[in-house]
Order: C-alpha cells, then structure tokens, then sequence
C-alpha cells in the first residue's frame, strides 16, 4: 500500500512538473530546458 | 625556497585587485601579465592619436571600487578620476524614434510615461524594488565568497532581506521585466544588461534585470579611458611595493604533492611563491596551466563541460566629426524576441546577428581628451558566435566592418563613412589571441543560474591546494565591478589562509 502510495505521489508530481512546464511562457520554458541540460553537471561543479 | 609569496596571473581587474591586497598585507607579490599594458578586458588602446576602449566601457556600482581603495587605506579619487555619465543610454528604435534615459529616476519617469503612460507607475516599483535589492540583497553577496551552500545559508541568515529577493534568482531576465513592464519597447529598452552578462533575456537570472536600475545610482567614465581603472590599481599595487611583469606568458603552474608552488613561464623560467592567484579563464588554467595530469578524471570533465561565455566583437571607429548621438550608449534593438533571437536563432546556429550589431559606445562625449580636437571616438559592440557556420572571422573581417557601417547608417541614421579615419575590428579570434579569452569569451564563463555562486569555480580551489582564482571565471562572473569584488574576497581567503 505504502508503495503504492510513494509512486502514485512520484507520477502526481512528474505530470505536475510536465503540465506547468508546457502551460509556461515560451521564455520560461527555454530558461527551463537551458538549466534543465546542465543538472547533471552541477555536483562536480560544486567541488571544483 | 620561494621567490616570493604569491604571483598572479594576469593583470586584469580581479588580478590587481588581490595583489594589491596582498601587497599592502606585507605578502611579497609578482603580477605576470602575457601583454605590454593592465586591465585585461577593461582596458584602452592607442591607435592613430585616438584613445579607444578594447572591453568595458562604462563604470556602475562603483561603491565596490570605493571599497577597495578604502582597503588599501587609500581614496579613489587619488587615483582614478571618474566623470558623471547622463544621460545614460539613447536608444533607436525601428521605427527612427529617439529617447534618452537620464540618470534622474524622476526625468526617466518622464521618458517612460511620454511612451507608455501606464509603463511610469510601473518604473516607480522597479526602481524601489531595484534599489532595495542592489542595496539590500545583492550588493552584500558581491562582497561574499559563495563557495559552498554554507556560504549562501550564512549569507541568508546574516541578511534576512535576501530571502526576500531570492524569487529574483530563481526567475528569468524577461519574467522579472514582464512582470514590472508592459509596452514592449520598455521592456527592450531595459534589456541591454542581460548582455552585459553575455545571456540573452530569456536565460539570464532575473536579479540582473535590476541593473537598469543600478545604473540610476549613477554611471561614470574614467578620464583618460577605461585602463586609467587598472593603472590606478596597479599604482597603488607598486606602492605597497608589488612587482608586474609585463610581456610574461605563463605556460604552467607548478603543481607538487596537489600543491601549486610556482609558475613555469613560456621561456622555461620557474619561479616559485607559497601561493597562486590565477586571473586567466578558469578553462585555460585548469586544462592548459594546471593540466589533466594533476587533476582527478572528475575534474577535467567538468572543467571541459563548463560552457564558456559569448564573444563579443568590437569595431573601434575613429571621426573628424562629432556623431549626431545623445548618449554614452546608444542601443537599438526594439522588442525582448529580437534580444533573444541573437542568441536562439543566430548565434546558436553560428551565424553573425542578422540585425546586425546593437551599440555604439561613445566614451569621447565623456571624454574629448580621447581623440585629437574636432575629433571623436566610437566603439559598435555585437555579440556573435566564435565558429561561423559558413566562414571564419579571418574572411568575415571586411565583410562584417562593412556590414556594420551599413547597420549604422540604417538603423541608427547616421551617415558617418566619410569621416570615417580609423577602423579597426576585434574578432573574436583577436579576443583569443591578445588577451587570452579562449573562444573569445569576454565574461569568462557562462553566467547563468546554474554556473553562479557555488557553481562556479571556487575562488580557492578545492582540488589544488594553495591555488585562488580571481575575475570573471569566478563568482560573480564578468564586469567591473564583479571582477573587483572578486579579487577583494580572493585577496580577503587568502589573508585568513596565510595571514
């Protein structure tokens, strides 16, 4: 039930974040998408 | 044995900045510079009895130079004579009208209501937010190193209003603009500063909005150009005993046990200090200076993945008249789309702005000692990728002065070729070669919200020891006054380091 729970809560949250990216404004959703490809970069950039 | 305590590289403004903190703390220090002259991307040149300026080209938040003189017990004034700048920018829009904004935030009100009535009350809130939150919020993380998320807790903590401003960090350039400004023409007028960072509106953080605002705190132009910032620097430096080496590539750092120990120069010559201060693109100095060899796997990829700043190509014009303009800056770009499609739809695609370049920068209207009497100086600056899709800047040199003189005459009406008497152009590829910005990048790294504070490189490095870095690789990035902060706090590290 518990997990159940957690994944309904994770899709909740992913249709959420993909439902407010496209009703954004054009110019927030290329600020989104221009940080959204450096993500994987940011934990080595913090130790540099 | 060392030769001496610390040795900067590079004498631009973060450089001098430390050293001359170091200087003045008793730290036996040696600034190498690769050129004959200081200043790096805030520098002047003489070419033909005309003063031009070859990077910045204006002064704001000056209170961070104050600053730093008062650091070094010293008084700007002593050294640096600072002209009032007003109005502050002219603008031309596409359909030939004309407009100023002067430094008065009353008489930019004015301006602001004569084009769109309902666009005043919103200039009124701007300008409050505005200046609450240079004064307030942003001016206090300027002087802060911002190295680890302690840092920025800290920060928040010890200034309850940041958290105020934080939104700002978080929102784009545009959002912050379109949430103040309605007329679109208002909006593109207030949207220059998003390139002052090298971003267009779209990808910029929002805070930097408020630099057009900051700039109604006052602008000024130093007499003599805009090397007279470093030289007065660099005086003082001399004073507390400094050395600058000029002429001087350095080829390495030397690096034992993780450990910086020196530098190694072009001709082979090694000398060695306690600490390094690197003022050269963060890039060159880990990829090129430190080398792979000395780093962790981690660390070279991220350095490699780290994007690096646009160019920006600069057409130096001198006159024997003077040009029909209103202001220091003028600019021409007329709606928030055309800002951001010199990034999206040209330079991303490698290809030089269709609309052409987007100011001019007048410093002899300042400054008429710029030029011989009668005489007048221009800067059109642009901002274009360094690899062209169909050419190269080696062939474009011509054609893109050409092309420049015609965008002139057409959009900012004025007919100046034939008083024309001395054209010269920066490309990119002489960005690279004469002041070291690798790919041109004149404001260091990219300066988006992902590459700033404690994402970008640290001002002490936390992967070499005893190596700092100062200028626009690091917090907060490119300008004036940023790189001068920079080399505060580095200068400030490294006195609780070794002091």
């Amino acid at each position: 039930m518990k997990e159940k729970m957690k994944k309904a809560l994770l899709v909740a949250v992913a249709a959420s974040a993909v439902a407010g990216y496209f009703s954004a404004s054009q110019s927030t959703r290329r600020y989104i998408a221009h940080l959204a490809k450096q993500l994987p970069y940011l934990p080595y950039r913090y130790f540099i | 044995m060392s030769d001496y305590d610390a040795i900067v590289i590079g004498a631009g403004l973060g450089g001098l900045s430390a050293a001359s903190i170091l200087a003045k703390n008793g730290f036996k220090t040696l600034i190498c510079e690769n050129t004959s002259w200081v200043g790096g991307c805030c520098s002047s040149m003489d070419y033909d009895g005309y003063t031009f300026d070859i990077g910045a080209s204006i002064v704001e938040l000056s209170f961070v130079i104050d600053n730093l003189f008062a650091k070094l017990g010293r008084k700007t004034s002593d050294y640096i004579d600072f002209i009032p700048v007003d109005p502050i920018y002219g603008f031309v829009t596409e359909d030939g009208q004309k407009f100023s904004y002067p430094v008065s935030i009353e008489g930019t009100r004015e301006v602001i209501a004569k084009l769109s009535p309902e666009d005043a009350e919103a200039w009124d809130r701007f300008a409050k937010v505005g200046s609450e939150a240079i004064n307030l919020a942003f001016g206090q993380v300027m002087a802060e190193s911002m190295m680890s998320f302690t840092d920025a807790i800290k920060s928040t903590l010890s200034n309850p209003k940041l958290a105020k401003y934080l939104p700002y960090m978080v929102k784009n350039f545009e959002s912050v603009l379109c949430s103040f400004f309605k007329n679109d023409k208002i909006r593109a007028s207030m949207s220059l500063q998003s390139y002052f960072i090298g971003l267009p509106p779209a990808l910029c953080p929002g805070y930097v909005a408020f630099l057009a605002y900051s700039e109604h705190e006052g602008i000024f132009y130093p007499r003599g150009g805009m090397i007279q910032i470093p030289k007065g620097i660099a005086r003082a430096f001399e004073e507390f005993g400094g050395e600058i080496k000029f002429n001087t590539r350095v080829k390495k750092v030397l690096v034992e046990g993780g450990q910086a120990i020196g530098v190694e120069l072009e001709d082979g010559t090694q000398i060695r200090s306690r600490l390094v201060v690197s003022n050269v693109n963060a890039k060159t100095l880990y990829l090129d200076m430190i080398g792979r060899e000395n780093l962790p796997g981690w660390a070279v990829r991220t350095m490699e993945n780290f994007p690096l700043s646009i160019p920006a190509p600069m057409i130096m014009l001198g006159l024997d008249t003077k040009p029909d303009l209103e202001a220091h800056h003028t600019f021409c770009y007329s709606t928030l789309e055309k800002m951001n499609s010199i990034w999206f739809d040209d330079y991303l695609n490698n290809r030089i702005p269709v609309a052409g370049f987007m100011l001019i920068s007048w410093p002899s209207h300042a400054d008429p000692s710029l030029a011989p009497a009668g005489h007048h100086c221009l800067n059109l600056v642009s901002f274009c990728p360094y690899e062209l899709a169909d050419s190269d800047w080696n062939k474009m040199r011509e054609p893109y002065l050409e092309a420049s003189l015609d965008a002139m005459e057409e959009k900012f009406h004025l007919n100046l070729r034939d008083h024309i008497t001395v054209a010269k152009l920066h490309t990119p590829y002489d960005l690279e070669n004469i002041l070291l910005l690798p790919r041109g990048a004149v404001y260091g790294l990219q300066n988006d919200l992902f590459c700033t504070a404690m994402f970008r490189p640290r001002m002490k490095s936390r992967v070499i020891k005893n190596l700092y870095l100062s200028g626009a690789s690091v917090h907060l990035g490119g300008g004036v006054p940023t790189t001068i902060g920079s080399g505060i706090v580095a200068g400030g590290i490294i006195e609780k380091d070794f002091g």
